[in-house]
């Protein structure tokens, strides 16, 4: 955990160079930029400026699997050691419940800007019959079902097990997520295939940088948010030193009014 | 070792029957669902205006929806009445992996929800007009059977995880409705195909064969995950 600490401040800084370096990269086109080639990004021939989503929609499409894929590896660890009290699994359940939270964020920045986007090249904000819509959607509304069951379990290894069990459930769909425009016929394109991805190289640099710039991003939030919850967790474990406190005291008072009646 | 798996399968058949002797004694559950199932099927004929043409198209989507619905009653009482004087503790108690009481609640729901679906199909095929002809019927069985595998395997896993939680009765549903959308998905685009095309052709199908792997996947998948929910 102090090893985390340390390496967010510099995460972070890096991370915010980058999305700051990203931004001229990717609005301006070659002919306006100042540095030339280096901070522009050429338009797109069929879709023009609304393609520029693209760079944003899969980073944040990926770093929301990336999130579930940290819950579901930590749930599956809790699950294996939460009998062992030398490991402190309630700590992998504390994790893995970060990792949903922030997947469930950058899900509804994916549902943001996959239909902002859907709206200028498909000309409509949402279609039923397309499999990844529908698969990242089960998948949304699974992990939101997951934070509905954190808030309404009891004691905490009850609430562990339970979401644990069920992040593994919910990450059984992602495969069918990333896999749907392979096996179907879908609206989206596949974008990485054998071949190449099919963009020109001053476009691959952009979105692989920004996938890079969005990642450590992510880093950084995810080890903040873990902060955060630990924090949580030694104000809860405060409040019931107080209130246990607070019991004794009132115990040791009302034994001290009762023993002269009993000398009677 | 085979004199194991015969144990096994026997003791998930003397779960299921214990299942379906209660029930029959008491019947709380198929009335239950039947009426709930009915008062959904007649708010959907009222709200969609059932005389026109078009909505009769929404025949299949109004069926699921109302099995989904009305199922979730059987799925929460049925391991609910565990509750009551430790049945569970007994039943944990048995000579046997504890995934046979999974499966054992798991067949006794499926019979309990096949009935009541037998009987609510003809109603709300009355109340869209679309009945389905007799030479369609044993096609719609295996539909109406595997759909219904998914539904309670999923939903008999969910309800055991539900069972000990603080508003258990709500948490069900929202829980199960999310890991039902392929199910949903694939029983409303077969019946439609079966309806409109008569039989299961092409897309149908491949629908079918998604249904069983769905069954199949979250068959294994509860079945290693059951034990872990009985723990709390």
């Amino acid at each position: 955990m102090a090893l985390l600490h340390r390496i967010k401040m510099p995460f972070g800084i890096v991370a915010m160079v980058m999305i700051l370096l990203l931004i001229p990269r990717i609005f301006f086109y070659p002919g306006m930029a100042p540095l030339g080639p280096m901070f522009s990004t050429p338009i797109e021939a069929t879709m023009g400026i609304v393609q520029k989503i693209f760079y944003t929609h899969i980073a944040v499409d990926w770093l929301a699997g990336l999130g579930f894929f940290i819950s579901f590896i930590f749930s599956v660890l809790y699950l294996i050691r939460r009998n062992k009290p030398q490991y402190n699994p309630l700590k992998y359940d504390m994790i893995a419940a970060v990792g949903a939270e922030l997947g469930l964020v950058f899900c509804s920045l994916t549902l943001t800007t996959g239909p902002l986007w859907g709206a200028r090249a498909w000309g409509t904000f949402w279609d039923w019959s397309e499999p990844r819509l529908m698969t990242f959607a089960v998948l949304c509304v699974v992990f939101l079902a997951y934070m509905v069951v954190r808030a309404f379990a009891g004691n905490p290894q009850q609430r562990a097990t339970l979401c644990a069990i069920f992040a593994i459930f919910g990450f059984a769909d992602v495969p069918l997520v990333f896999m749907s425009t392979r096996i179907w016929r879908t609206l989206h394109p596949v974008i990485i295939t054998p071949e190449g991805t099919g963009l020109s190289p001053s476009m691959q640099i952009t979105f692989f940088f920004g996938l890079a710039a969005w990642t450590l991003f992510f880093v950084y939030i995810f080890i903040k948010r873990l902060e955060l919850a630990e924090m949580e967790r030694e104000v809860q474990r405060l409040k019931a030193r107080i209130l246990n406190a607070e019991d004794a005291e009132w115990e040791r008072q009302s034994v001290s009014t009762r023993a002269p009646a009993a000398g009677r | 070792m085979d004199n194991e798996i015969v144990g096994y399968v026997r003791k998930v058949g003397w779960l299921a029957l214990k299942d379906i002797r209660m029930e029959m004694r008491s019947r709380e559950l198929v009335t239950t669902m039947f009426t709930f199932g009915a008062m959904v099927a007649f708010i959907f004929g009222f709200a969609l205006d059932a005389a026109k043409p078009q909505v009769r198209q929404l025949f299949p989507g109004v069926l699921w929806a109302t099995f989904a619905l009305a199922s979730v009653i059987v799925l929460g009482r049925s391991l609910r009445m565990e509750r009551e004087n430790d049945a569970l503790l007994g039943l944990m108690l048995m000579p046997v992996d504890r995934s046979a009481i999974y499966f054992g609640k798991v067949l006794g729901n499926l019979l309990i929800i096949l009935l009541v679906e037998a009987l609510t199909l003809p109603l709300i095929a009355l109340l869209f007009s679309a009945a389905p002809p007799p030479e369609l019927w044993p096609q719609l069985a295996l539909l109406l059977l595997t759909g219904t595998l998914g539904l309670t395997l999923i939903g008999t896993l969910l309800s055991s995880l539900t069972l000990n939680l603080r508003a258990s009765e709500v948490l069900l549903p929202v829980l199960l409705f999310p890991m039902l959308v392929p199910v949903i998905l694939g029983t409303v685009r077969v019946t439609e195909t079966l309806l409109a095309r008569g039989g299961l052709v092409d897309e149908a199908a491949l629908w079918m064969q998604i249904l069983i792997a769905y069954d199949a996947l979250f068959g294994v998948l509860s079945f290693m995950f059951f034990e872990y929910t009985l723990e709390t």
